[in-house]
């Protein structure tokens, strides 16, 4: 049996760090503020990432109060600063909530997952992580100095050029986390995991990935030219129609693109049912990936008099993206049924079954969207509503997901377990906030013009969003408490029978990931694989 | 035979690969970057097509010159080939010649931002001149782009030439020295396209 025993010099780690306890440095302010351990990096996103998602939520409940009654509210003081307000919301459900939150799992469970002592250029994740959060709070700060996406006469060009730096900014952060996830993957696994046997949670980063360095590149593109416009051409600048493509079909499935992995793979374990078809589940969300890449669909590409969302391309795009989310979901239900008496029905579960449901709606919505828009089914605002009605289901399955995920993976990533009742009773206000929130912004697309019914929808989203508000606000409860030190809890090894590596080792894992290095993997599941007699021995110590 | 000398008969395990965690991700990387000028070339491209469709002059008459830009495209083909010189030179373990021709991929690399900068102020095209046309706030966002990209291919050869000089990289290591040279034939390819977009397309 070959057993990996070189750790890359990135990894940090030597044969005297494996196996002792947490880096004391680690510890305190200071050791927050200079760790490179992944699993505090990814914990520190995901919490940050939850509070902003309270925020942004109950952003977006005041926004949609002003949307309902602007006749007689001002909350925000005049168009401009309604305008400013809704960008925030809008944008914020992306790149402050949904997209750090899965890069955060994804920073602290994928290095486990695929055997890594730890993850890829550790000190570049930290570095993502903070560039992140200071481009997150220039984003914010931005917004109330004035800020914003659109340069005028009522508005200081000097805050709306920093709301464009601070989201590139925020966005290269995140990308830089990405890419250390990415290579933690291509890189880092032992022997015998070849791609084929990769966790579906880390396969759906890899991809996720790819498709996020690309489409994001081409993001922080619009985002320069509409700085040196601004700020060295003495140009006007409406930056939120040319970023618009970000925030609607297909692009918005991207940013939950790891979501379908972490879905998958808690699926499999409550089931306690391995997934027959896996690499038609792995073909499935690398489609997915593909047809979610939507940068190419936007206004400064337009060919001639014509928009690119009418190309036909465009069109076949959107409706083919509904084949590998049906595949996907057909064949996760699938594990219902070989799961059955034996499925443990929890939180996460329940979580992950919504998230899955909410993207399949969001699916579903997209493409009516496109063949409404194409059919001249709605005029350009209430198409707007709809893209809004898709955005809100795509991410906010990312948000379920995500904390479905923090719930499942707690052992690992906290060393503990969390609240599982009441992480349902968040997971559940989320589920409930999505679908009434994104619903009536769904239907309200096939209204013309008529404000009786757009009104009482609008009503009915913004109950939804306050919902949201509370689900998030009871995830961050549940990872609080959860957090605490005060727990003395023994948590074991494999607290739900998982069948990947990152169950074999401890809760919460040593300095280095796995007290031994990783032993051959023989398969996608390699704690069920049957090891031979004479191999049991080392085999045991490698992977316990 | 006991089981002890059965072992000791056994021929050495082979060599475990080494992860090549740098290059992979100085691949990932420079494919990011790379997507990044595309996105810049493709607004770059509609805009000049749309002025032009709609009457106006994209770039005054004369102020885009090929040989400058020819200049900086000899100068970066020179410096594949000693980028490709270091790389043999490490493989072949020989770590002075890899010296030499890193610092001479670095000398060639200061030439390029020396070339920009000069041809920026020989121009004298004011970023705002025309208000009709974007031409010249494209070209300096896409040029001044470049400029970066190559500072930061400089600071990852220099990097890697500081390695070198103290002996981490061999013929049987050489990551690092792939990963920049990776890096700088990226470098390269995004000023071709700028080559063929700016200049000679004008």
């Amino acid at each position: 049996m070959t057993t990996i025993t070189e750790s890359p010099p990135e990894a940090g780690t030597s044969a005297a760090a494996i196996g002792s306890t947490v880096n004391p440095l680690d510890r305190g302010v200071t050791g927050m503020l200079t760790t490179t351990d992944h699993r505090r990096i990814g914990s520190m996103y995901a919490g940050m990432a939850i509070a902003f998602g309270v925020a942004v939520m109950v952003l977006a409940a005041v926004v949609g109060l002003e949307t309902i009654d602007s006749g007689s509210l001002d909350i925000f003081q005049g168009a401009t600063g309604f305008a400013q307000t809704q960008a925030l919301s809008l944008t914020g459900l992306a790149v402050l909530v949904v997209m750090p939150l899965l890069v955060g799992i994804g920073t602290a469970v994928v290095p486990l997952q695929v055997g890594s002592p730890s993850i890829a250029f550790p000190r570049a994740s930290a570095a993502g992580f903070w560039t992140w959060l200071v481009g997150a709070g220039a984003y914010v700060g931005s917004f109330i100095v004035d800020g914003g996406f659109a340069s005028g006469v009522n508005v200081d060009n000097r805050a709306v050029a920093l709301t464009i730096a601070a989201l590139g900014v925020t966005i290269a952060g995140l990308l830089l986390s990405m890419l250390c996830i990415a290579t933690t993957v291509l890189t880092l696994r032992p022997a015998g995991m070849t791609l084929r046997r990769v966790p579906a949670t880390s396969w759906s980063f890899l991809v996720a990935s790819v498709v996020w360095m690309f489409s994001m590149a081409i993001l922080l593109a619009d985002l320069v030219i509409s700085y040196v416009a601004l700020q060295h051409a003495d140009r006007e600048v409406e930056v939120l129609s040319s970023i618009a493509w970000m925030l609607s079909g297909p692009q918005v499935f991207a940013f939950v693109i790891p979501a379908i992995g972490m879905i998958a793979d808690i699926i499999q374990v409550s089931t306690q049912a391995k997934q027959k078809a896996y690499d038609v589940l792995l073909g499935g969300i690398a489609l997915f990936g593909f047809l979610s890449f939507g940068a190419f669909a936007q206004s400064a590409y337009d060919l001639g008099t014509r928009d690119v969302t009418d190309e036909l391309v465009y069109i076949l795009m959107a409706l083919a993206l509904v084949l590998p989310a049906f595949a996907i979901f057909g064949g996760l239900a699938d594990n219902l049924r070989l799961g059955g008496k034996g499925t443990t029905v929890n939180a996460t579960l329940f979580g992950a079954f919504a998230a899955l449901g909410m993207l399949l709606a969001g699916v579903g919505a997209n493409a009516l969207r496109v063949i409404g828009h194409w059919g001249e089914l709605g005029d350009w605002n209430q198409t707007r509503i709809m893209d809004q009605g898709v955005m809100n289901y795509a991410l906010l399955a990312g948000l379920i997901a995500g904390v479905a995920g923090l719930i499942f993976w707690a052992p690992k990533i906290f060393g503990r377990r969390l609240n599982d009742k009441l992480g349902g009773l968040g997971l559940l206000a989320l589920l409930g906030g999505t679908v009434v929130l994104s619903l009536p912004q769904v239907i309200a697309g096939f209204f013309e013009n008529d404000a009786d019914v757009t009104d009482t929808l609008s009503l009915i989203s913004m109950i939804g969003a306050f919902l949201v508000a509370a689900g998030a606000l009871v995830a961050l409860l549940v990872l609080a408490i959860g957090v605490l030190p005060r727990s003395t809890e023994v948590v074991p090894d494999n607290p739900v029978d998982g069948f990947t590596l990152e169950w074999a080792t401890s809760s919460p894992p040593p300095r280095g990931n796995f007290a031994a290095p990783v032993s051959h993997v023989l398969s996608a599941t390699p704690l069920l694989d049957e090891v031979p007699e004479s191999d049991s021995s080392s085999s045991s110590e490698g992977e316990a | 035979m006991d089981a002890p000398n059965d072992m000791l008969a056994l021929p050495p395990a082979a060599e475990v690969p080494r992860p090549r965690t740098l290059m992979v991700g100085t691949v990932l990387a420079s494919a990011t970057s790379v997507m990044f000028f595309m996105g810049l070339f493709a607004i770059y491209i509609g805009q000049r097509q749309q002025t032009r469709a709609a009457g106006i002059e994209w770039f005054p008459e004369g102020a885009i010159r090929l040989p400058p830009g020819g200049m900086m495209m000899m100068t970066l083909v020179l410096s594949l080939g000693t980028m490709a010189w270091v790389q043999q030179a490490i493989r072949n373990d020989d770590r002075r010649s890899s010296l030499i021709a890193l610092a001479i991929t670095m000398i060639l690399g200061g030439s390029i931002i020396n070339q920009t900068v000069f041809y920026w102020k020989d121009m004298g095209l004011g970023i705002s001149d025309n208000p009709a046309s974007d031409a010249a706030m494209l070209m300096y966002t896409i040029t001044g782009a470049h400029m970066l990209m190559t500072i930061v291919g400089l600071i990852f050869i220099f990097l890697m030439t500081v390695r070198t000089l103290f002996g981490q990289y061999n013929s049987r290591q050489a990551d690092g020295i792939d990963a920049a040279a990776f890096f700088w034939y990226s470098v390269v390819a995004v000023y071709s396209v700028i080559w063929i977009a700016i200049y000679i397309t004008k």
